[in-house]
């Protein structure tokens, strides 16, 4: 049996090659049905990937306590809910678990050089942001204590601020820029870290010190939130509670009162995402899936028409003494060298597909090899599946009867 | 078709069976050729009981024992002449180098060598015939049926398709089972069996059978003069 393999492979390519066209547009639906599975894998992937990439930048461990209640009733915009002090922070910091936080308050600001304005926004924060958010110092440094004490005009720019604020060739850093018509030092640029899919851009801010920012540029004693990094990730999950009793206790809240802050775990919020993410690939290669499955049933048909076509064919190799196997596996051979064809076709297609759709349209994709597998040995299955009634029924003939078919 | 037949061929007979279209010569020769089971009755073939074979035990007896020659040559039209030839060594599962020598040496016999790559349909009538019988005699099979083998050629390609016939006849010891409906071509054969209706009608012995080799020079002969 082993033997006549090689010869039965070589018969059936020799029979697709006769019908060549016929047999380009049978393997159209299942090439198409690859081709989509690779291209929605590597879209649903490059998805996933982009948000762990962020998460991993961001670093996890991370809580963050806005000021204001969740829930129903809205307390004013954001930045207005006065209920989150600097010492709120300081005292969440020696919490057990707490490896470092951040309160930030920030505001949007008109930053301008020479005859350059940018808008952004400008927060005011404490020196530990650097290490909470893992951000890194580019060029020049971060302010530190001593800013923070002496109400420094003092500024660390964002990668875009600082790119659009200055032309080529001027290092910002010494620099004395404007925001809100206030005279701030440049005294670093942050490295960038790429756009972050909340849509926000993260490179898009200047950071000045807390105390410069409430006194100076706001005239306010809050903060609107405060970043808070845990040691470990078994932290992550004590610490809402530790900071929810802690704060209710600073707050003076009775027992019945509704928190007036808000505490957040943006890594969760992430994996969520993420998930989202894993579900849409599932249910994007699903549907691709689903034309592969036409795909295939346009493989049966045609492979029902070959065998009718091919049936006095049948009763010659019957009568020269081909068994019913043999003549199966002709048949299932064909049907899988169709559907294996199409297959690596539609590879070819969903990988230029997916190199396009980043090329043009920006999106992140992946091409996985496990896509490329399991497309492939789908294919094949289809091939194997659709394959086999036809093959069965070529099987299947009466030798006598075939051969009187004309 | 058949209601009840007796027919005994002795191994080494050349034997031609006789009839009417519709007298179920057809049928006979489709059961001896293991294509179609007898609803009841008893076929053996070398002493073995064949009717009852399973369906793989009967495509292995067709192909090591049977050889089948048709009316319309029954090649593979997208074959070559080679390929169609080795076609019942490759489902013996017989290696491709040898399945190729046995092929070529078949088709030498034949005089067909110099056509082993060309398609059946480049080959006259004749030559294809010779080329089914190549691919029938490929396996060295104990018999030979031949299914109006001249059915489809000019008297002269006929004489010379019997010739080849009679030779091998003769070479090999092939037992041989001819199917016709011309009584020309049945006096080649050593014995004819004449059926009708499904019943034998009668047979009998060809004193003299015709020689076709013989024939074929005297027509040369005449067409010299």
């Amino acid at each position: 049996m082993m033997l006549a393999l090689s010869a039965l492979l070589k018969e059936a390519l020799t029979a697709l090659q006769a019908n060549r066209l016929r047999s380009l547009l049978t393997v159209l639906g299942v090439v198409i049905g690859v081709a989509a599975v690779i291209v929605m894998i590597g879209i649903g992937q490059g998805a996933s990937q982009s948000i762990a990439a962020q998460m991993q930048r961001m670093g996890t461990n991370l809580l963050v306590v806005f000021a204001g209640a969740t829930g129903g009733q809205v307390r004013g915009a954001g930045g207005a809910v006065n209920t989150l002090k600097a010492q709120d922070a300081q005292a969440i910091a020696q919490l057990p678990g707490v490896s470092g936080v951040a309160p930030e308050i920030s505001t949007g600001a008109t930053a301008a050089w020479g005859n350059q304005t940018w808008v952004t926004s400008v927060s005011g924060t404490t020196p530990d942001l650097c290490y909470v958010l893992n951000r890194q110092v580019e060029s020049g440094r971060f302010f530190d204590e001593q800013d923070l004490r002496s109400l420094a005009n003092v500024a660390v720019l964002g990668k875009t601020v600082a790119e659009n604020l200055f032309p080529p060739g001027v290092d910002p850093v010494g620099q004395t820029v404007l925001l809100n018509r206030m005279a701030f030092r440049v005294i670093g640029v942050l490295a960038p870290v790429g756009a972050t899919t909340m849509g926000r851009d993260a490179d898009d801010i200047v950071y000045i010190p807390l105390t410069t920012a409430q006194t100076r540029l706001l005239g306010v004693d809050y903060v609107r939130l405060i970043y808070v990094r845990a040691a470990t990730s078994a932290d992550l999950s004590r610490l809402p509670d530790l900071i929810t009793t802690l704060l209710r206790e600073r707050h003076r809240l009775p027992p019945n009162a509704e928190d007036d802050f808000t505490i957040r775990n943006p890594t969760a919020i992430m994996e969520a995402a993420e998930n989202t993410a894993k579900t849409m690939t599932v249910l994007l290669a699903a549907v691709a899936a689903v034309s592969l499955v036409v795909g295939g049933i346009g493989v049966m048909n045609i492979m029902l028409v070959s065998v009718t076509e091919r049936v006095k064919e049948i009763g010659i190799r019957m009568a020269v003494g081909a068994t019913e196997q043999m003549i199966l596996w002709q048949f299932l051979l064909e049907a899988v060298l169709l559907s294996l064809t199409g297959g690596l076709i539609g590879i070819v297609l969903g990988v230029l597909g997916s190199y396009l759709l980043s090329a043009l349209a920006g999106w992140p994709t992946v091409i996985s090899p496990r896509a490329i597998l399991l497309a492939t040995s789908f294919a094949v299955l289809v091939g194997v599946f659709f394959g086999y009634y036809p093959a069965r029924r070529a099987a299947a003939l009466n030798p006598a009867e075939a051969l009187r078919y004309e | 078709m058949l209601k009840g037949i007796t027919l005994q061929v002795n191994a080494g007979e050349m034997v031609a069976v006789m009839g009417a279209s519709g007298s179920g010569k057809s049928t006979l020769l489709h059961i001896i050729g293991l294509l179609d089971q007898p609803s009841s009755g008893v076929y053996r073939l070398e002493g073995r009981e064949v009717h009852r074979l399973s369906r793989k035990e009967r495509a292995y007896v067709r192909n090591q024992k049977i050889g089948f020659v048709f009316q319309q040559f029954n090649l593979l039209p997208r074959a070559t002449v080679l390929q169609n030839v080795e076609l019942p060594l490759l489902y013996a599962g017989v290696p491709a180098t040898r399945r190729r020598e046995r092929a070529f040496f078949l088709l030498e016999r034949m005089g067909l060598k110099d056509f082993a790559h060309h398609r059946p349909v480049q080959l006259s009538g004749g030559q294809q015939q010779r080329v089914a019988i190549a691919r029938a005699l490929v396996n060295q099979p104990v018999l030979l049926l031949a299914d109006e083998p001249t059915g489809q050629l000019d008297s002269r390609t006929g004489l010379e398709v019997m010739a080849l016939f009679q030779e091998l006849h003769q070479e090999m010891g092939v037992t041989i089972i001819l199917v016709t409906h011309d009584q020309t071509i049945s006096r080649f054969c050593q014995r004819i069996v004449y059926l009708q209706d499904g019943l034998i009608r009668g047979e009998g012995k060809v004193t003299e059978p015709r020689r076709a080799k013989e024939e074929l020079a005297a027509t040369q002969r005449s067409g010299e003069e």
